[in-house]
């Protein structure tokens, strides 16, 4: 190994260096370039899928182009990952922001900046339809749960289901319909994509037990970025006010009204934008 | 490094699921590829064509698609094969395509004559092959074995994606959860490093050993 990478590894391994990028503000680079770098799953419907022609649709994209409209984007360009890299990806500015039903969490908060909740998702149980043993999350020991990597799906169940056998997917789909396959017992997801894969894909599984916890969704980008924040801010509290978010959710969540369940939230939340909900042991 | 600490034991038994998918795979595949070779050279047609199209299908299709298929798209035709045993059965199919290769070169590359020779003595096919041709094609292939055993163990590091907790997802898992990911990954691969080098030493001194008698 040359002595110029050897520096560079000792600086990346004592947090010193590779933090990514100029120290420039994410919006100098959006306006510079015309064009906002949109990281999704491509994978999640409804919240972000490919359509038929594979093009990017659901509720993240619909966002994502109104968010770009307000902060003067010229363009949007939307790049695939997956929970596992979005934090990493931002930090190494492999893209502009994440829009992809990520939850707001203090331990994500350390490592990347967030806008203001523009969404609310609920963590769920699924289970094979015929499945009956499975009640909550104190059934779930020694069970197989299919999640994804680095979703706080994950954690959540590493943290709260003692002996867990987490079997770890690229993404949500394809842990749903391995569930409905009998190669996982269950799955911890958001309820409004199982119950969406559920019916798009004659899924046979079906939600089990009390929603777990409820959370608010945000969108992250570099943390230094303050200008960038100021904006995107903006932009999605302009869409609360005027409609925008209202009309874009009923389209992909079946009549729901994502503002209503912002301002029903926004009370219930302490400051880590996480809350708790249900039953647990 | 507490990182390296905290995440020990789970490291260890992500890479002893490296070593046995390695291991199986490779071993099988050595079984399977003997196999396949002889099929490759054979006088009987069907066999020949067989080998050839299951060469080239093995070895001209990446194996990340032939994992996919076998763990999400078998179970579409009512195949349902757990994770562990699904990685396998990738894995050896793939090298077997490979190491089949290998050993038809190594069975050409042993001159006709010994053929004729052993042939005039009047030894069947099968005694031929096993005594005399074989050893000295195992001798000739083993660097390109020993390179397909090293590139197995590497390749291994896909099953992450069908769900399989080997030594890639087990970094990935500590790297998204403490979000070190280049401590993680780096980890990750000085093991694979170690892990593999130590194979290479391995093949170093079998190659010795067979040297031996032409020393």
């Amino acid at each position: 190994m040359s002595a110029a990478l050897t520096v560079i590894m000792m600086a990346c391994l004592t947090g010193v260096a590779c933090s990514g990028g100029t120290g420039e503000d994410t919006l100098e680079r959006v306006r510079a370039a015309g064009v906002l770098r949109v990281a999704l799953t491509q994978a999640n419907p409804p919240w972000n899928f490919l359509d038929r022609d594979g093009r990017p649709a659901g509720y993240d994209v619909d966002v994502a182009r109104e968010v770009a409209r307000r902060v003067k984007a010229a363009r949007v360009e939307f790049v695939g990952s997956d929970y596992a890299s979005f934090i990493g990806g931002i930090r190494a500015d492999r893209f502009d922001i994440v829009i992809s039903g990520q939850t707001i969490t203090a331990r994500r908060g350390e490592q990347v900046g967030f806008s203001r909740p523009y969404a609310v998702n609920a963590v769920s149980i699924f289970v094979r339809r015929g499945d009956t043993a499975i009640h909550g999350l104190s059934d779930l020991a020694g069970k197989r749960i299919a999640v994804s990597e680095g979703t706080v799906e994950a954690e959540f169940a590493r943290a709260r289901v003692p002996g867990a056998d987490l079997r770890i997917y690229k993404n949500a789909t394809l842990g749903l319909t391995d569930l409905s396959w009998g190669r996982a017992d269950a799955a911890l997801v958001s309820r409004f994509l199982g119950l969406h894969l559920t019916a798009e894909k004659g899924l046979a599984i079906r939600p089990a037990g009390p929603i777990l916890r409820t959370d608010a969704l945000g969108m992250s980008f570099r943390k230094e970025s303050t200008a960038f924040k100021r904006e995107v801010d903006g932009a999605v509290g302009g869409m609360i006010a005027d409609g925008t978010l209202s009309s874009i959710s009923r389209r992909w969540f079946d009549g729901l009204d994502m503002a209503a369940e912002l301002r029903g939230l926004a009370p219930k939340l302490g400051g880590t934008g996480t809350q708790t909900t249900g039953k647990e042991e | 490094m507490d990182l390296i600490t905290a995440s020990l034991p789970s490291l260890l038994s992500g890479l002893a699921i490296t070593v046995v998918l390695g291991g199986v795979s490779f071993a099988l595949g050595f079984l399977i590829g003997g196999l396949v070779a002889l099929a490759r050279i054979s006088r009987f047609g069907v066999l020949k064509v067989a080998a050839i199209a299951y060469v080239s299908v093995f070895r001209g299709t990446p194996l990340l698609i032939q994992l996919m298929l076998v763990y999400f798209g078998l179970p579409q035709l009512g195949v349902r094969i757990p994770p562990i045993p699904s990685a396998i059965l990738a894995f050896t199919l793939y090298s077997a395509a490979y190491l089949s290769e290998n050993f038809r070169g190594g069975i050409l590359a042993v001159h006709g004559g010994q053929w004729e020779a052993a042939g005039s003595l009047g030894m069947p096919y099968h005694r031929i092959m096993s005594r005399i041709v074989f050893p000295q094609a195992l001798r000739v292939a083993t660097p390109a074995i020993g390179s397909r055993f090293i590139a197995l163990m590497k390749d291994t590091s896909l099953a992450s994606v069908i769900t399989v907790v080997e030594l890639t997802r087990v970094a990935e898992s500590v790297g998204s959860s403490s979000f070190r990911y280049v401590e993680a990954f780096v980890i990750a691969g000085v093991v694979y490093w170690l892990v593999n080098s130590a194979l290479s030493a391995g093949q170093e001194i079998l190659e010795r050993r067979m040297a031996r008698a032409y020393a």
